[in-house]
């Protein structure tokens, strides 16, 4: 036992406790090298373990986040004329925006009536609470408290009210991580609208993701919108992601559209992909029957 | 034997409150500051006053854990948190003598040295590890944090070098 100490050790306990490190090392290395290879299978485990945990995680992790909050809003509270003040302000050009979006609504409808158009009826969102983050440099994502028990399906995207946080990687049964655009893993396949250029977004831990890949940067102009492009069936197309942003060296970065500074709540959209067409209709026969015997 | 117990049983606490700690979603979309690795403080803290009652298998056990929900790179960081302790338990007796100080430079150079590894590790495997920067940031943080992790166990829990005479709580408790 390690209770035995100090001169007591015996050479056995020592060789004992050496093979044990040893196999310790090898267990860690052997995980790592596993989740290196074969990252869905331990992430799973990891799921599972987080299923367990996160019930008492959240007892502890919300009363503190909500003390943090409380302790900004108390700030805030400090300056409440000046931001009477401004709210005023703001509520005035925000009617003239009002009356303007009525207007585009009405239009919109018109034209859509014109067109006879039919919204995909089979995208329904889901709401979950970030209860946990990934502290450390190595990635950045959340842990949220829905999972498959509520509906939650492995890719599916995740929102905030105004644009793409991440997309879910790692599904529990109560509980489901989201793996942010900011994170050192990400890639999502984007679109940057005005020029029409396809491009990778790669996260790499910064506040502001890169935008790889693109065919002719000379084309594409700071502010210009950044949607996701639904190339490989995982993301659904034409979310807004953010707005292009030039860096001093001259590379493509990403200011994102939703508010990383205050996230808390996170939509996740259950998109069913678009049924692809890889062969013929049933009308048209499979084998040419036109020097053969006509089928039945 | 029993107090033995009772020991490992609050470094078991400590280190899954270093872990919710950590987990906190304080601003989980843009973090100005990594959040420090509480749990390689406490172990190493621990393992320099009591050897004894902080066992291989129950750091390993927490530092998987903390690789698992905190969602860090898969067994590399049990594999430093465990390999730093166990280089500090080898030294424990020599380190009894030595000023707080100093005691504070071994554990950061360690945590310098376990950082450097895991990027090392994550490069070697082909992966993307992060930037010097952001690790050099999470280094020093949890360097920092030392001291820190230091006075709450040494103050609030009373783990202290064994016989220094005053009869404390924990010297109590060490006697057993």
């Amino acid at each position: 036992m390690a209770y035995v100490s100090g001169q007591k050790q015996t050479s056995l306990w020592r060789t004992t406790r050496q093979i044990l490190l040893g196999v310790i090392v090898l267990v860690c290395l052997t995980l790592f090298v596993l989740w290196r290879i074969d990252s869905p299978r331990v992430e799973r485990l990891r799921m599972t373990l987080a299923d367990v945990a996160l019930p008492s995680m959240e007892w502890t992790t919300r009363p503190a986040a909500r003390f943090t909050n409380m302790v900004q809003d108390f700030q805030s509270y400090v300056r409440v004329y000046e931001q009477n003040e401004e709210l005023r302000r703001e509520l005035q050009t925000m009617s003239g925006w009002r009356e303007a979006a009525l207007q585009l609504e009405q239009r919109n409808a018109r034209l859509r009536a014109l067109n006879n158009v039919q919204l995909s009826p089979r995208a329904t969102f889901i709401t979950g609470e970030i209860m946990a983050d990934s502290a450390g440099p190595f990635s950045r994502s959340g842990l949220l408290n829905v999972g498959a028990g509520n509906g939650v399906t492995d890719g599916s995207a995740a929102l905030d009210g105004l644009g793409l946080v991440g997309r879910i990687s790692g599904v529990g049964e109560e509980t489901s991580r989201v793996i942010f655009l900011t994170d050192i893993n990400s890639r999502v396949p984007v679109v940057i609208q005005g020029s029409g250029q396809r491009a990778i977004l790669t996260g790499d831990n910064t506040d502001a993701p890169l935008i790889d890949f693109v065919e002719d940067i000379a084309r594409v102009r700071p502010g210009d919108r950044v949607v996701t492009s639904g190339d490989g069936g995982v993301l659904p197309a034409d979310v807004l992601a953010g707005q292009v942003i030039v860096a001093a060296n001259g590379q493509l970065r990403l200011r994102l559209a939703a508010d990383y500074d205050r996230l808390r709540f996170v939509r996740i959209l259950n998109h069913r992909p678009q049924p692809t067409i890889h062969r013929p209709g049933g009308l048209i026969a499979d084998e040419p029957f036109f020097f053969a015997e006509e089928p039945e | 034997m029993i107090r033995w117990a009772i020991r490992i049983a609050m470094l078991i606490l400590a280190g899954f409150g270093c872990i919710l700690l950590s987990a906190i979603p304080l601003q989980p979309g843009a973090p100005q500051w990594p959040m420090p690795d509480l749990l390689f403080a406490l172990c190493c803290y621990w393992v320099l006053r009591r050897p004894d009652s902080a066992p291989l298998i129950v750091v390993f056990a927490l530092g998987l854990t903390a690789d698992m929900l905190l969602m860090r790179p898969v067994g590399i960081g049990a594999l430093t948190l465990v390999l730093a302790t166990e280089v500090l338990r080898g030294q424990s007796r020599h380190l009894r003598e030595v000023p707080f100080v100093l005691e504070w430079a071994i554990v950061a150079a360690l945590i310098g040295m376990g950082v450097a590894m895991q990027a090392a590790l994550i490069w070697i495997s082909l992966g993307s590890p992060p930037t010097v920067g952001q690790l050099g940031r999470y280094a020093v943080g949890t360097m920092l944090s030392y001291p820190l992790v230091a006075l709450i166990c040494g103050g609030l829990l009373g783990l202290r070098h064994r016989g220094n005479g005053k009869l404390t709580y924990s010297t109590y408790l060490g006697e057993g």
